[in-house]
């Protein structure tokens, strides 16, 4: 819509958000007393790495003006897919890449019924949420609905840190790397900003703006199988509950770090900003011993919250 | 000739692609359980309807006026965990009815403020409410279910006449109410012009922002009357109350045919759109499946309904709806 959304630009407009994230810290920091210990940042570097490789995914679909829904199913369904192929004795070199190849032809698919059938992305996506989730379950009833992951990558992923940093956590910085690398410096990188924001300009420069929207949700569908793996690495199993909500958690911290949702805007650093205000906040009510239940209301709260200041506060758009 | 008419058949299917696929599904329903085509199925086909085809109603509005609301399920679960606080506070279900109902109509209300006055999107407003409502109600009740004692629950769940409950008819009235809301009232008109371009109206000297607090507080009166049906069909407050009939509603309208572009629609699409989810999940309730296959079968009938819609049109060469 406007020239801010270009990459020089967006280094400035990402500040507000760094700005607020940095300030929270600081204020938990003073009022809580185990939030600035060693132990408790590195514990929020792991709580952030499926919900941060989710909303880096959500960030590149939001990006060319799309939502992705079926993304906390799609981490179900890669673990429904890893899971009994480590139990039937293949090791995990073949079940990692199984379980993202899984996303990805998920988001192959989404991206495939939206642009060539021309429907909508939340009906789409909320149709293969429940699709695909059911799927998902097919797979696991067979196993008990229950597979415990015992694998020696699995547990090292776990358990592992590389300098100090957790894996967990090095995989969300590899991949937001990746991304940021991706969305800043190629081509297409650049197209995806085109696309979302202004679609018919895009397709008079000469690009394929479906097949870049359809890139965009293989990317997010193959990050949700990364999620997956992620998933089974910090809860050791595979059961039925996985992936709920967590489409819902990937949009709010992608609406967090300041995205526009009619596209065009936003980028991956931003979102982990918002990832880590989002996980912040949770983790300073528990060590406050407010009880998860609460939480929940005040994630709800806290997505409002961010987008009235930022229109309140923020240049208009 | 025989081209032509097979060019108009073909037409004919295409344009009433989702009133065919509702008949196929419920034949095929008849073929594999012989409960299906009774008088009982049928009463409490519609009986267990009654609730999303009032949000289906409001969501009519919400996609037809480009405000989509995710949130009526999580503000109903809300609801009648007010209702439930007002009575167990010793002052009666009535006003209990009254109070919830208020809470339901006011939180729209200040969605349609914030959508409207701050031009904020009304994915991320009530996506916040879709999380936010629902964690409210289960912290409120302490993710216990309260279960109700009194007359209406037995009165709206009885029978009237031909196994039609009050329910029913409470959703049947809703439709004719809502369709004449939209064809009848300036509500309904603005709406469509919402939905077609807001400059419209600014240039009409109609405040856009009046306009779209006019359709959330139409949907605010259909989830409020959703959030008594609840109450009434599960005679209890629960925090879950309606976890994902948010999608159900959405996918109706959607599937009857009413564009995502906003800017068009009918009542009578969202009828047929209801009726094929009705379908669909009794007969698949009525075949006794297990929830994952459940999910899958519905997930993959809603895809080949739009599908079979798609294709219809493609192969006529009208532009793709949406």
């Amino acid at each position: 819509m406007n020239a801010v959304s270009f990459p020089t630009l967006r280094a400035t407009r990402g500040l507000g958000v760094l700005t607020a994230g940095l300030l929270m810290f600081v204020g938990f920091s003073l009022t809580a007393d185990r939030f600035a210990t060693l132990q408790n940042v590195l514990n929020l570097a792991k709580q952030m790495s499926i919900v941060g490789v989710l909303g880096v995914g959500m960030t590149i679909v939001v990006l060319v003006g799309g939502i992705d829904l079926s993304v906390g199913s799609i981490v179900l369904l890669s673990g429904a897919v890893a899971g009994p192929l480590l139990l039937a004795g293949f090791s995990a070199l073949i079940a990692i890449p199984a379980a993202v190849l899984t996303g990805m032809i998920v988001g192959l698919a989404n991206g495939w019924l939206i642009e060539r059938l021309r429907i909508s992305p939340v009906i789409v996506t909320l149709g293969t949420m429940i699709a695909v989730r059911g799927l998902g379950l097919v797979f696991l009833e067979r196993y008990r609905s229950w597979i415990d992951i015992d694998d020696p990558v699995f547990d090292a992923l776990g358990s592992r840190s590389i300098l100090g940093v957790p894996a967990t956590a090095l995989v969300l910085i590899v991949i937001v790397g990746l991304a940021s690398a991706l969305l800043r410096t190629t081509s297409l990188g650049r197209r995806f900003y085109a696309v979302g924001d202004n679609a018919a300009a895009a397709r008079l420069c000469g690009i394929d703006v479906p097949r870049v929207r359809i890139l965009a949700y293989a990317a997010s569908g193959t990050l949700a199988g990364v999620a997956g793996v992620l998933s089974m690495v910090r809860s050791a199993v595979v059961s039925p509950s996985i992936g709920i909500g967590l489409e819902f958690s990937a949009v709010t911290v992608v609406v967090l770090g300041g995205a526009k949702l009619s596209g065009g805007a936003g980028s991956v650093e931003e979102t982990v900003v918002g990832t880590a205000i989002l996980v912040m906040v949770l983790n300073f009510l528990t060590i406050h011993g407010v009880p998860g239940t609460w939480q929940t209301t005040v994630t709800g709260a806290l997505i409002l919250l961010a987008v009235i200041l930022k229109r309140v506060l923020g240049p208009a758009a | 000739m025989i081209s032509r008419l097979f060019r108009g058949a073909l037409g004919l299917l295409a344009n009433n692609a989702l009133v065919v696929s509702i008949v196929l599904l419920a034949a095929a329903f008849v073929s594999f359980e012989d409960t299906f085509f009774t008088l009982r199925n049928i009463a409490a086909l519609f009986d267990q309807s009654a609730v999303f085809a009032v949000l289906a109603v409001g969501a009519t509005f919400g996609i037809i006026s480009r405000n989509i609301d995710i949130a009526p399920a999580s503000v109903i679960a809300l609801g009648t965990v007010v209702v439930a606080l007002v009575v167990q506070a010793g002052h009666g279900f009535a006003l209990g009815l009254l109070f919830g109902g208020a809470a339901t109509i006011a939180i729209y209300l200040a969605h349609g403020a914030l959508v409207g006055w701050l031009d904020l999107d009304p994915l991320i407003v009530t996506l916040a409410a879709w999380i936010w409502a629902r964690g409210l109600a289960v912290s409120l009740t302490n993710a216990t279910t309260i279960s109700f004692n009194v007359p209406f629950v037995t009165f709206m769940d009885a029978p009237l006449a031909f196994g039609l409950t009050p329910s029913t008819v409470c959703a049947a009235l809703a439709f004719v109410g809502g369709a004449l809301v939209l064809r009848q009232t300036r509500i309904g008109m603005n709406a469509f012009a919402l939905g077609c371009d807001a400059k419209l109206l600014s240039q009409a000297g109609v405040n856009p922002a009046m306009a779209k607090l006019m359709v959330f507080a139409t949907m605010g009166v259909t989830t409020a009357i959703g959030m008594a049906l609840m109450i009434a069909r599960t005679g209890a407050a629960a925090p879950t109350a309606g976890f994902g009939l948010e999608l159900d509603a959405i996918v109706a309208v959607i599937i009857g045919g009413t564009s995502f572009q906003g800017g068009s629609g009918r009542m009578l699409n969202t009828v047929y759109g209801v009726a094929f989810i009705a379908v669909l999940d009794n007969g698949l309730t009525g075949l006794q499946m297990g929830d994952p296959e459940f999910l899958l079968l519905k997930g993959a009938a809603i895809l080949v309904a739009l599908l079979v819609d798609v294709g219809g049109r493609h192969v006529l060469g009208q532009r793709p709806r949406s």
